[in-house]
C-alpha cells in the first residue's frame, strides 16, 4: 500500500519537474544562447518479491540541455568570418560610393580644370581665362582634399573601433572567467549536476568573442580556456588576461593590438589576429585604406609635379618664367620605434613618373641594406653602403631616392616608407595668382623677313633646365650656300644635330664652325630645340631668342593640356584618369567581392544556426505537447494516490 | 528536421529585410536611370565609364575649340578678302601707270592713289579681332604688326602662330604671321640686289650683294651716287639718311652697307668708267608690299624728263607689277590655308559628333538602367515579397496552443 503512495508521489514530483522544465523552455524560447532543457527521468529501483519485481516509482536523474559542441564551434568560426566581412564591408562601402561619384569624385574636377586650360589656350591673353583656370585648379585641389578627409576619417574610425573591439574582448574575457568560476562552484554545490544556464551563458560569451576575433576554445574539465592570436591565453580557467592598444611600430598613426601578461606588453601582429570585427578592421586598413590612399596620393603627386614641370618651362603673361603652381607632397617616412641606431632616413621623389602606389621598407641587417617593396614583397635592392651619388637601382627605387640624412643604422633597424601616402595631404596651391600660369613658350624663332630662300624654322621648344639666360642674347644662325652649312651658334654650347634619324654632337662650339645643313634637321643647344627645313638662300638668317610681348602665345598651355591624355604615370603606362580608374576598379572589386562572400558567409551562418537550433532551439508546439503530457501524468498520479487512499479506506472499513 | 520556433521568426525577419532592400535598390535604379550605382556593382564598367567620360569631355572640348577657331579664321578671311580687292585694284593702277602717255599731273594722281592704297592696306594688316588683339602679328597679339616708315612699312610682330587643339593629334593655326602675308615678296635670289640708273652716262656695273656680317640686314633700300668719277656718297634711301660721303672709288672695290657688301666696276671702252652723277640703287631681295608700293609711288612722283627717266619709270612699273601680283599670291595663299583649316574643322566636327555619340552609347550601355528589365524585376520582387508575407501570416497562426481551449 505504502509503495503505491510512493509511486504516485514520485510521479507527481517528476511531473512537476517536467512542467517546470517545459515552462523554462517556453519562457526562454527567444532568449539568445538558450539551449532547450530536458528532464531526464529514470525508473526507481524495483523491489524483488518471490513473485517478481514491483516498481517503486520514478526519479528525476538530471536536467540536461540539448547542446552540440561541434555545431557550436562551427557557428563560432562562421560567425568570426562573417563579422570580419561585415566590418570590412561597412568601412569600404562609403568609399566605394564616393570614388566614382559624378559630383564627389576627383575625375570631374580634374576634367573641368583641363577644360579651363583648353579655354585659356583659345584666348591666352584674357585675364578672365587665366582667373578661371586658376580657380578651377583650386577647386581640383579642394576636391582631392575632400576625398582625403573621407580617408582620414576612415583611418580615425578604424583606430577608435579597434579600441572598442579590444574593450569588448576584455569585458567578455573577464565575464567568461567569472562564469568559468561560477560553473566550477555550480557543479560542486549541486551534486555535480550541470548548471545549464551558466553553460549557456558561457557559450554565448564565446560566440560574442568570436564576433570580435578568432578564438580557440580548449575545454579542460568543466572549464574553458580561450586562446587568441598565435596562442596567447586570453582566459585560463577563472583568470582573464587583457589586451590593449599600442601605436604601430612602423606607423605611429595606426593602432595595433598588444597582449599584456605579468605586466609585460607585447604587440600581436595583424596577421595573427584574423577573423571577427577586429580582423575586418585590419584587413580594411591594410588591403584597402592604405592602397586607396596611396593610389589617390600618387595621382595627386604626378598630376601636380607634371603640371609644375611644364609650367616651369613656360613664360607667364608678365614675361617671366613660370614657377610651380602646386606644392607637392614628400614621402611619408616612419622610423621604426624599435630602432636602436641614430639614423635619419630621407626619401625624396626624384621621378614622379616612376612612382608606384606601394609601401617600402629600408632595413639593415648589420652588413647589407635592403629596400623591399612590401606590397609586392619584392626585394628591390641590396647594397653594403649608401652610394655617395644616388644610383638608379641601388638607392633610387621606383622614382624615390633614399639617403641617410644623418646618423647610422644599427643592425635590425628599419624604416617604413610610403612614397605617395601623403600625396593629397601635402597637396596645396603654391600660388593663387592667376598670372602665375605660364601660357607662353619662353623662346620665339623667326626667319628673317629679308630672307630670299624658302628656308623655314619651327616654333622651337625648351627642355628642363632652360633659363632665360640660355636664349639671351638671341642666337642668329646664318646659312652659307657655298659650304651648305650653318654657323652662328652660341660659343661654348653643345650643339646636337639630328638629321635623317642620326644624331651628331658638336661639343663646345667655337665661333665660325660650320655645321652642315640638311633640310628637316633638328638642332638642340642650350636646352632649346629648333627644326629647319626648306631651301635657304645664301646669307639667309634664322633667329632663336626670347619671346617678348607674346601675349597671344599659348604654346605652353597646349603642352600642359596634352598632359591629360599623356601616359605620365606608372612608367609611362597610364594617364591620370587611367591610374585613378584602376583604383576605382580595385575598390569596386573589393566591395563586390565582400558583398558576395559576405552573402555566402551569412548564408553559411544561417544554415549552421538553423542546424544548431534544430538541436538546441525551443519548439513551442513540442513544448505544448510536453506540457499536456506532464499535466496528464500529474493528473494520473493524483488519481493513483486517490486510488491508494480509497483502497486504504476500504481496508479500514472492513473492521467496522 | 526539428525547427526552433525562434528561428521561424528570425528567418522571416531577415528575409523581409533582404527583400525590402533589394526592392529599394531596384526603385533607386529606376528613379535615377543608372544601374551602375557604385563601382561595386560592376568594377570594370565603372573604370571604363570614368575613362569614356574623360574621352567624351575632351572630345566635346575639341568641338568647342574648333568652333572658336572657325570664328577666328572666318574673321581673318573676311579681312583678307578686303586685302585681295585692294591689291587687285592697285594692280590695275599699275597697269595704268605704265602707260607712256601720262602727264606729270596724271602720274601725281596715280601716286596719290598708291599713297592711299598704302594706308588702307596698312589698316588691313593692323586689323584687330573682337578682343582688341591684332590678327596678323603672330602671337604678339598686343603689338601692332606694321608700322609705317619712310620706305613703306616694317613688321614688328613675331613669327609664332597661336595654335588651337582641334583633335587629339591636330592643332590648327588661328593667328597669322603678317610678314608671310604682307611681306615675303622675293624680287631677287640675293639679300640685296643693285640696279644702275637708266640715266647713268657710264656703263659701270654693280654686283649682287653678298652678306658681310657687318651690322644687321635692315631691309632698307640704299643708293650710291657718284659725286665725281673718283668719289661717291652712300644714302639709305628708305630713311633718307646719308651714311657716308666722298668715299674714294676704285673700280671693283668693296662698298659696304649694313649687313652686306657689293662691288661697282667700270665697264669697258670710253664710257666705261663711272661718271659724276651716276646712281646705283640697292634694294632688298625680299620686300614687303608696303615697300613695293612706296617704290612705285616714289617712281611716279619723280620727274620724267630724260629717256633714262622714262626707262627708270618703266622698270619701276614692271617691278611693281611683279611685286603686287606676288603679294596677291601670298594673300590668296593665306586665304587658301584658312579655307583648308575651316574645311578641316567642319569635317572634324562631324567626326567629333559621331565620336561623341559612340562615347555616349558606351557610357549608357555601361551604366544606364535597362528599364524593361528593371521594371519586370521590380514586379517580380514585389510579387515574391507579397507571397512571403502571406505565407508567414498564415503559418504563424499554426500554433498548437490556439487549438487547445
Amino acid at each position: 500500500m505504502g509503495s503505491i503512495f510512493e509511486i504516485g508521489s514520485s510521479g507527481l514530483a517528476a511531473a512537476e519537474v517536467g512542467i517546470a522544465t517545459t515552462g523554462q523552455n517556453i519562457s526562454n524560447a527567444s532568449t539568445p544562447g538558450y539551449s532547450q532543457e530536458v528532464t531526464q527521468q529514470v525508473e526507481s529501483q524495483q523491489q524483488g518479491y518471490s513473485f517478481g519485481y514491483v516498481g517503486q516509482g520514478t526519479n528525476v536523474s538530471t536536467v540536461t540541455r540539448n547542446y552540440d559542441a561541434l555545431l557550436a564551434s562551427q557557428i563560432n568560426s562562421t560567425q568570426s568570418s562573417s563579422s570580419q566581412l561585415t566590418s570590412y564591408s561597412n568601412l569600404i562601402t562609403p568609399i566605394d560610393n564616393m570614388v566614382a561619384d559624378p559630383t564627389a569624385g576627383v575625375s570631374p574636377v580634374m576634367q573641368s580644370f583641363f577644360a579651363s586650360l583648353q579655354n585659356l589656350s583659345s584666348n591666352p591673353s584674357a585675364t578672365s581665362s587665366l582667373q578661371t583656370a586658376m580657380s578651377r585648379a583650386q577647386t581640383m585641389v579642394t576636391q582631392f582634399q575632400n576625398l582625403q578627409t573621407q580617408l582620414t576619417d576612415s583611418a580615425t574610425s578604424v583606430n577608435s573601433q579597434i579600441s572598442n573591439e579590444v574593450n569588448t574582448i576584455n569585458t567578455d574575457a573577464q565575464q567568461l572567467a567569472a562564469v568559468n568560476k561560477a560553473i566550477q562552484i555550480g557543479y560542486a554545490s549541486a551534486n555535480n549536476q550541470p548548471p545549464n544556464s551558466l553553460l549557456d551563458q558561457r557559450d554565448q560569451l564565446v560566440n560574442n568573442l568570436s564576433q570580435q576575433t578568432n578564438v580557440t576554445v580548449v575545454p579542460q574539465g568543466n572549464q574553458y580556456n580561450i586562446f587568441i592570436g598565435n596562442g596567447q591565453p586570453l582566459v585560463l580557467g577563472a583568470v582573464a588576461n587583457s589586451l590593449t592598444t599600442v601605436p604601430s611600430a612602423t606607423n605611429p598613426s595606426n593602432l595595433d593590438v598588444a597582449y599584456t601578461q605579468n605586466g609585460k606588453t607585447g604587440p600581436i601582429s595583424e596577421s595573427n589576429l584574423p577573423g571577427g570585427a577586429l580582423g575586418g578592421l585590419f584587413a580594411f586598413r591594410t588591403n584597402s585604406l592604405s592602397p586607396i590612399q596611396n593610389a589617390v596620393g600618387q595621382v595627386a603627386i604626378v598630376l601636380a609635379s607634371s603640371l609644375n614641370a611644364q609650367n616651369e618651362l613656360g613664360q607667364t603673361i608678365n614675361g617671366t618664367m613660370g614657377g610651380p603652381l602646386f606644392k607637392v607632397a614628400t614621402p611619408l617616412v616612419n622610423t621604426n620605434s624599435n630602432n636602436t641606431g641614430t639614423a635619419q632616413l630621407s626619401a625624396t621623389i626624384t621621378n614622379p613618373g616612376a612612382l608606384t602606389p606601394d609601401n617600402y621598407t629600408v632595413s639593415y641587417d648589420g652588413t647589407n641594406y635592403t629596400i623591399t617593396d612590401n606590397t609586392t614583397n619584392v626585394v628591390k635592392s641590396t647594397f653594403a653602403a649608401f652610394p655617395a651619388t644616388p644610383a638608379q637601382g641601388v638607392n633610387i627605387i621606383d622614382g624615390v631616392t633614399y639617403t641617410l640624412s644623418s646618423g647610422a643604422m644599427a643592425a635590425n633597424d628599419s624604416f617604413a616608407i610610403s612614397p605617395t601616402a601623403n600625396g593629397v595631404i601635402g597637396l596645396s596651391m603654391a600660388t593663387t595668382a592667376a598670372t602665375a600660369i605660364a601660357s607662353a613658350a619662353p623662346i620665339a624663332t623667326s626667319a628673317t623677313t629679308t630672307n630670299t630662300g624658302t628656308g623655314a624654322i619651327t616654333p622651337g621648344s625648351v627642355i628642363t633646365g632652360f633659363t632665360p639666360a640660355n636664349s639671351t642674347p638671341a642666337t642668329t644662325l646664318t646659312y652659307t650656300a657655298a659650304t651648305n652649312s650653318l654657323s652662328g651658334f652660341p660659343a661654348g654650347s653643345n650643339v646636337v644635330v639630328t638629321a635623317n634619324g642620326t644624331s651628331t654632337t658638336y661639343a663646345n662650339y667655337t665661333a665660325g664652325t660650320a655645321i652642315p645643313y640638311v633640310p628637316g634637321m633638328t638642332l638642340s643647344f642650350n636646352y632649346m630645340t629648333i627644326g629647319l627645313s626648306g631651301k635657304p638662300a645664301s646669307g639667309d638668317t634664322f633667329t632663336v631668342g626670347p619671346n617678348t610681348n607674346a601675349t597671344g602665345d599659348n604654346r605652353n598651355i597646349l603642352l600642359m593640356n596634352a598632359l591629360l591624355t599623356q601616359n605620365t604615370m606608372n612608367n609611362g603606362t597610364a594617364t591620370y584618369q587611367g591610374a585613378y580608374a584602376q583604383m576605382v576598379d580595385a575598390v569596386g572589386n573589393t566591395t563586390s567581392q565582400l558583398t558576395i562572400t559576405g552573402k555566402t558567409e551569412t548564408n553559411l551562418l544561417a544554415s549552421a544556426t538553423k542546424q544548431q537550433q534544430s538541436i538546441s532551439g525551443v519548439n513551442l508546439d513540442q513544448e505544448t505537447v510536453n506540457l499536456l503530457q506532464y499535466q496528464q501524468v500529474y493528473e494520473a498520479c493524483g488519481k493513483l494516490i486517490q486510488v491508494a487512499s480509497q483502497n486504504f479506506s476500504t481496508v479500514l472499513a472492513l473492521n467496522r | 528536421m526539428r525547427i526552433s520556433s525562434a528561428s521561424v521568426y528570425q528567418d522571416a525577419a531577415s528575409n523581409f529585410n533582404n527583400m525590402q532592400s533589394s526592392i529599394a535598390a531596384t526603385i533607386n535604379e529606376l528613379a535615377t536611370g543608372i544601374a551602375l550605382t557604385s563601382p561595386a556593382v560592376d568594377p570594370s564598367a565603372a573604370a571604363q565609364v570614368l575613362v569614356a567620360t574623360q574621352g567624351s569631355n575632351v572630345n566635346t572640348q575639341y568641338g568647342v575649340n574648333g568652333h572658336l577657331a572657325a570664328g577666328a579664321l572666318n574673321t581673318q578671311d573676311g579681312i583678307l578678302s578686303g586685302a585681295t580687292n585692294l591689291l587687285q585694284s592697285l594692280e590695275s593702277q599699275v597697269v595704268q601707270a605704265g602707260s607712256g602717255a601720262l602727264s606729270a599731273a596724271d602720274r601725281a594722281t596715280i601716286a596719290g592713289q598708291f599713297q592711299s592704297g598704302i594706308s588702307q592696306l596698312m589698316a588691313v594688316a593692323n586689323s584687330t579681332d573682337s578682343n582688341g588683339n591684332y590678327v596678323f602679328s603672330g602671337n604678339t597679339v598686343g603689338t601692332q604688326p606694321y608700322v609705317a616708315t619712310s620706305s613703306g612699312g616694317q613688321y614688328n610682330g613675331n613669327q609664332e602662330t597661336q595654335m588651337v587643339q582641334v583633335d587629339n593629334a591636330q592643332q590648327l593655326a588661328v593667328t597669322s604671321v603678317g610678314s608671310s602675308i604682307f611681306g615675303n615678296i622675293t624680287v631677287s635670289p640675293n639679300v640685296y640686289f643693285g640696279t644702275a640708273s637708266a640715266n647713268n652716262t657710264s656703263t659701270a656695273t654693280i654686283s649682287p650683294a653678298t652678306l658681310s656680317g657687318v651690322g644687321a640686314v635692315t631691309g632698307d633700300s640704299y643708293a650710291v651716287k657718284f659725286t665725281s668719277p673718283t668719289t661717291y656718297d652712300v644714302t639709305d634711301s628708305s630713311t633718307g639718311v646719308t651714311l657716308s660721303t666722298n668715299n674714294a672709288y676704285t673700280s671693283g672695290g668693296t662698298i659696304s652697307i649694313p649687313g652686306a657688301q657689293f662691288k661697282i666696276a667700270n665697264g669697258a671702252g670710253a664710257t666705261g668708267p663711272a661718271a659724276t652723277g651716276d646712281t646705283f640703287n640697292v634694294q632688298p631681295g625680299n620686300q614687303n608690299i608696303f615697300q613695293a608700293l612706296t617704290n612705285i609711288m616714289k617712281a611716279l612722283q619723280a620727274p620724267v624728263v630724260t629717256g633714262g627717266d622714262r626707262t627708270n619709270l618703266a622698270n619701276a612699273v614692271a617691278q611693281a607689277n611683279t611685286s603686287i601680283s606676288a603679294s596677291l599670291g601670298n594673300v590668296l595663299n593665306a586665304r587658301d590655308q584658312i579655307g583648308n583649316s575651316l574645311q578641316q574643322i567642319t569635317s572634324l566636327a562631324s567626326i567629333g559628333t559621331t565620336l561623341n555619340l559612340s562615347y555616349q552609347t558606351t557610357i549608357s550601355t555601361l551604366q544606364d538602367v535597362n528599364y524593361a528589365q528593371a521594371v519586370s524585376q521590380l514586379s517580380l520582387e514585389q510579387f515574391t515579397y507579397k507571397a512571403a508575407q502571406q505565407a508567414f501570416a498564415s503559418t504563424s497562426q499554426l500554433s498548437l496552443l490556439s487549438l487547445i481551449r
